[in-house]
């Protein structure tokens, strides 16, 4: 049913209308006989149609249209009078009634004209309303949506509307872009040459560049329609800003080429294994660890690179962490290389899962330590015999504090392996002899070569103990001097038998050979007291007997001083022992 | 000579250092220089016999009851002795060296006058039957004994002929040492 207001000052023809336009059940009328009580019934109800006479006193309909006009009242009007002027009919028109119609012959026709204006007249309103409706559910649509559309005219290129997403983009304000022609301003294409009207391209998401309002482009993803808008053909052109996805991207990419770069680059061969054992992944390091390339390893089981003593071992500790889900830690193995050298590798591994839990394998990583393993060995070697050494082999950094004490040092200097580690050597060092210390560090610090020289040092009971010390420089990996090694020897037995020696030199001078010269002064006497003939046969043969004595004396001292020295010297050769006691 | 008896006025006891060749001469010098100045002398001899002595001495013009002679050689070679010389004690060999200090313990008390003079000829001989240590010990205590009797002591050595650790522990024992030189007689060595 259609809602009619019928306004006439002319209660016989509101009357008549109102029978008329209601015969068909189609309308609900209601009257008012002027513009004023028309007004009143309208601020309370509304109508889908007016009709109105334009003759009408205080008001005319004219002047009823305005003011209904005026508050925004967009119901349909008709003008439904007697009055055939043009004038009336234009004012009508201009003022926004929707027809105009005039009384002026036969009454049923005049009112099936009406009926059918009525009709038309609401149908217009629905069909307004319905575009704008949709509009504005197109305008919040548009308005609403993330990417960017453009509407552009297809024929002259000018931008006709720009949703918020597409101003954000192109860093633009509606004044920037609308009514201005896109070429260089949104799309990076010269006039003539676009790629949906000149070239007849189709975009659906192409990954374009939108032109922003500071000159920097930004990827896109771009599609363009093209549609008609009323009788206009447009482009609607929508775009996702892909700079996100690109920086996405792109740090994905630097990610994955470093872990790309690590995986290859690195000294150690990264593997990757399955369920079954077999190699899945194995690093390009592969071709320098174990000369295959990694082709030549994927498919295969490790320990057919290990050495049989070893494969067993591998695949026992395999299966059982495996089975135990545990992680492969520091596993020592020998393998083989592709040309029969024999490695030792140090591998490591956990176990990887897919996304049920189920186990997959093992990511892992194995290294030489083959070189390694050597050094340890020799520096055992060289750490057992230092332990064993009778000399006191010590190391300390470039500030003298002692990093290492064998046994030597102990039982030399009296202090324990736990007392000296930590403490400065110069502790042990008499006053006196630190000046010529500190210029003989000086040079071996600047690596110059130091012969080994005698000092004293003082032991943990307060003796002196003189010592024969050499300096060696301490290198770190990379040659720089880090510290000093002392080797030192303890003199005092030397010393000892230095002075033993000393002793039994002068005895024998003493003993023998002073003797030896004080028996041929006595004997040269004797000749002279015979010469002078002032001795007695009896005289000369005690004198001579006292110098027999003492010579026989001279060999006893002889012999025992042999004696002496073989007894005393353990290392003199069993040959040289006998002849001595002889 | 150079050697005087009035040294031993103020350094009771004097080191006497003479070449080799010398001893035998110094030897008699210095005991006619004591006897000389009526020092009764024990002379304790680990080179000459007492009889080879005397007839030197005698020659010398040395009053022999001023002298009385600790003979260590004569027993040791075999030759002759005098029973009751009571001027002469014999000692069985030049290294036994307890009999020479009981002697001399003896000797100093019964030597007659008031200047008294140990005379020992000569310790380089001494070292070919005793080790220098014991040697060093002996004449420790003998110069110990000298100053306890109060007696002069006069100990002759071969110049260079002790080892420097020996000179210089007897030394220490000595107030004087001196070194007969061949052509001015003494020099004060300290």
């Amino acid at each position: 049913m259609i809602s009619v207001l019928l306004v006439d000052d002319d209660p016989a023809l509101l009357e008549i209308t109102r029978i008329y336009l209601t015969k068909n059940k189609e309308m609900v009328i209601d009257t008012a006989q002027s513009a004023g009580e028309a007004l009143e019934k309208l601020k309370k109800t509304t109508y889908e149609v007016i009709v109105s006479d334009y003759d009408m006193p205080v008001q005319t309909g004219i002047e009823f249209l305005k003011t209904l006009r005026l508050s925004g009242d967009l119901t349909p009007f008709i003008i439904f009078t007697g009055k055939g002027q043009e004038q009336v009919a234009m004012d009508a028109i201009n003022n926004g009634a929707d027809f105009y119609l005039i009384r002026a012959g036969d009454p049923k026709n005049e009112f099936l004209a009406l009926t059918h204006k009525i009709r038309k007249a609401v149908e217009q309103r629905h069909a307004d309303l319905a575009i704008k409706e949709s509009e504005e559910r197109l305008r919040k649509l548009l308005y609403s949506l993330p990417s960017g559309v453009l509407v552009i005219d297809s024929e002259t290129h000018v931008v006709l509307q720009a949703n918020p997403a597409a101003l954000l983009m192109m860093g633009a304000k509606e004044q920037d872009i609308l009514g201005k022609r896109c070429f260089g301003l949104v799309c990076p294409s010269e006039e003539r040459q676009c790629p949906i009207t000149d070239l007849g391209q189709k975009f659906d998401s192409i990954e374009r560049l939108l032109v922003r309002k500071d000159g920097a482009g930004i990827p896109v993803l771009k599609s363009v329609a093209r549609i008609t808008l009323g009788k206009r053909p447009v482009l609607v052109e929508s775009f996702i800003d892909l700079s996100e996805q690109k920086k996405v991207e792109r740090e994905l990419h630097e990610s994955r080429e470093k872990y790309r770069t690590l995986v290859e680059e690195i000294h150690d061969m990264i593997w990757l294994i399955d369920a079954k054992g077999m190699f899945k992944y194995v690093s390009p390091r592969s071709i320098t660890l174990l000369g295959y390339h990694p082709e030549e390893l994927i498919g295969h089981s490790p320990s057919e690179f290990i050495s049989f003593e070893d494969a067993n071992y591998v695949r026992d500790i395999f299966t059982k962490n495996f089975e135990e889900h545990k992680e492969l830690h520091l596993i020592e193995t020998h393998a083989r290389t592709k040309d029969g050298r024999l490695i030792i590798l140090e591998s490591s591994a956990i176990p990887y899962y897919s996304k049920n839990g189920a186990l997959l394998g093992y990511r892992g990583v194995s290294r030489d330590i083959t070189e390694i393993k050597k050094g340890e060995e020799v520096q055992a070697l060289l750490a057992a015999i230092v332990t064993s050494s009778d000399d006191s082999v010590t190391s300390e950094d470039l500030h003298h504090i002692i990093t290492s004490w064998n046994t030597g040092a102990e039982r030399m200097y009296g202090y324990t392996r736990e007392e000296m580690i930590g403490t400065n050597s110069h502790k042990m060092v008499p006053e006196e002899e630190m000046g010529a210390l500190h210029d003989i560090l000086q040079q071996v610090v600047k690596g110059e070569h130091v012969e080994h020289f005698n000092t004293f040092r003082i032991r943990k009971d307060g003796k002196r103990v003189e010592i024969s010390l050499s300096l060696s420089p301490i290198l770190d990996h990379r040659g720089q001097i880090v510290g000093v090694a002392k080797i030192a020897r303890d003199l005092t037995k030397q010393r000892e038998t230095e002075k033993a020696l000393l002793a039994y030199i002068t005895e024998t001078a003493m003993r023998l050979k002073n003797p030896v010269e004080l028996i041929g002064d006595r004997l040269a006497d004797i000749r002279d007291q015979i010469k002078a003939g002032d001795v007695t046969p009896d005289e000369l043969l005690l004198q001579l007997k006292i110098q027999i004595k003492n010579t026989e004396q001279i060999v006893s001292n002889l012999r025992e001083l042999n004696m002496a020295i073989s007894s005393g010297f353990t290392n003199i050769p069993e040959a040289y022992q006998k002849y001595l006691k002889r | 000579m150079g050697f005087s008896a009035e040294t031993l006025n103020e350094n009771r006891i004097v080191l006497l250092l003479a070449d080799s060749r010398r001893l035998k001469l110094t030897n008699t010098a210095v005991i006619k220089e004591l006897t000389s100045n009526d020092y009764s002398v024990m002379l304790i001899s680990v080179t000459l016999p007492n009889i080879v002595i005397r007839r030197t001495y005698e020659a010398a013009g040395i009053d022999m009851n001023k002298v009385f002679v600790v003979d260590a050689v004569t027993k040791y070679s075999g030759g002759p002795t005098v029973p009751d010389d009571i001027h002469c004690r014999y000692i069985s060999n030049p290294g036994n060296l307890t009999d020479i200090g009981i002697v001399i313990t003896e000797g100093l008390k019964t030597l007659p006058g008031d200047k008294k003079c140990l005379f020992l000829d000569d310790i380089s001989t001494m070292l070919l039957y005793s080790p220098s240590v014991t040697i060093s010990k002996f004449i420790h205590f003998i110069t110990n004994k000298l100053r306890l009797f109060d007696v002069a002591g006069v100990f002759l050595a071969v110049e260079r002929g002790l080892d420097p650790a020996l000179l210089t522990q007897i030394s220490t024992f000595a107030d004087l040492v001196e070194t007969v030189d061949e052509a001015e007689g003494t020099k004060n060595s300290g």
